[in-house]
């Protein structure tokens, strides 16, 4: 798993430092914490796969310091939900010393359109 | 950071109530039973802080989170964070049984989302029930077996 999770890691690093640089050519006022909620997101999405993920959204709240994230699966069963639960343990550690993340289930495929997309800082859907 | 409201010992009545409750509600086929076995883990969690020897220990809870303090065992949030080089509300719950009690996280991680699915989504898929209440055994048998307590040698098992 370590060997996988650095693989995965180093990768969401040169993407997210692509766009940040790429960003930062265009718009020298992205914020330390969008920033950190387009790593968090990208690497998110990386750790949990698109085999079992149809929608991720997250936004930072800087009051309570906390992301909050909504995670729509392709198959909403319990296994699917136990396996990104512990995948999703390897991100809250990845990022324990920078933010706490909430996240929650949106449930049946009908409810992932009620991910707030719009209203988030990072948003990725299949 | 105010102290905790209740203490080590209502904790732990509060859980086995919210046990019980949860085991009936279960027998009932009721999807409510996964927020009574949430509520039951987050209580032995709670009583588990309170009396948990790292919080007697400044040095120790540096060595563990330079960002962990004493006064964070009174926690009242599931999910804060102290920003860094900031003013901030210390460690949610969530976090402390990610960086304290490594052995229960999962468990602690699916009661949780359970919980929050019945309450504010859609509710849970189904066979969920059973999965949840096997959870909820874990932390009360790793509460009752004394298991719960901070690595002492500062680094997260």
């Amino acid at each position: 798993m370590g060997t996988n999770l650095l693989e995965v890691a180093a990768e969401t690093w040169t993407l997210v430092h692509t766009q940040r640089v790429i960003a930062g050519a265009g718009d020298e006022r992205m914020s330390d914490h969008q920033a950190l909620v387009n790593s968090l997101g990208e690497y998110t999405v990386s750790v949990i796969g698109s085999s079992l993920l149809r929608g991720f959204t997250a936004t930072y709240d800087v009051v309570d310091g906390v992301v909050h994230a909504e995670i729509c699966l392709r198959e909403d069963t319990w296994d699917s939900r136990a396996i990104v639960i512990d995948k999703m343990t390897e991100v809250r550690e990845m990022f324990l010393g920078e933010v706490s993340i909430d996240y929650a289930f949106t449930g049946s495929q009908d409810e992932c359109g009620t991910v707030r997309a719009a209203d988030s800082e990072f948003a990725f859907a299949i | 950071m105010a102290p905790s409201a209740l203490d080590a010992t209502t904790h732990v009545a509060r859980a086995e109530r919210h046990y019980r409750v949860g085991t009936a509600l279960l027998e009932a086929r009721d999807e409510w039973s996964a927020v009574c076995f949430f509520y039951a883990a987050y209580h032995y969690v709670k009583a588990s802080l309170l009396s948990d020897p790292i919080f007697t220990d400044a040095r120790r809870c540096a060595r563990l989170n330079p960002r962990l303090s004493l006064q964070d065992r009174f926690t009242e949030r599931h999910q804060t964070r102290k920003p860094r080089g900031g003013e901030g509300r210390g460690w949610g719950v969530n976090d402390l049984v990610l960086l304290l009690y490594r052995p229960i996280v999962g468990d602690y991680s699916r009661l949780h989302t359970a919980s929050v699915s019945v309450r504010y989504y859609g509710g849970l898929p189904s066979g969920s029930l059973e999965p949840i209440q096997t959870s909820a055994a874990v932390v009360c048998e790793a509460f009752e077996a004394g298991e719960l307590v901070a690595p002492k040698d500062g680094a997260a098992s």
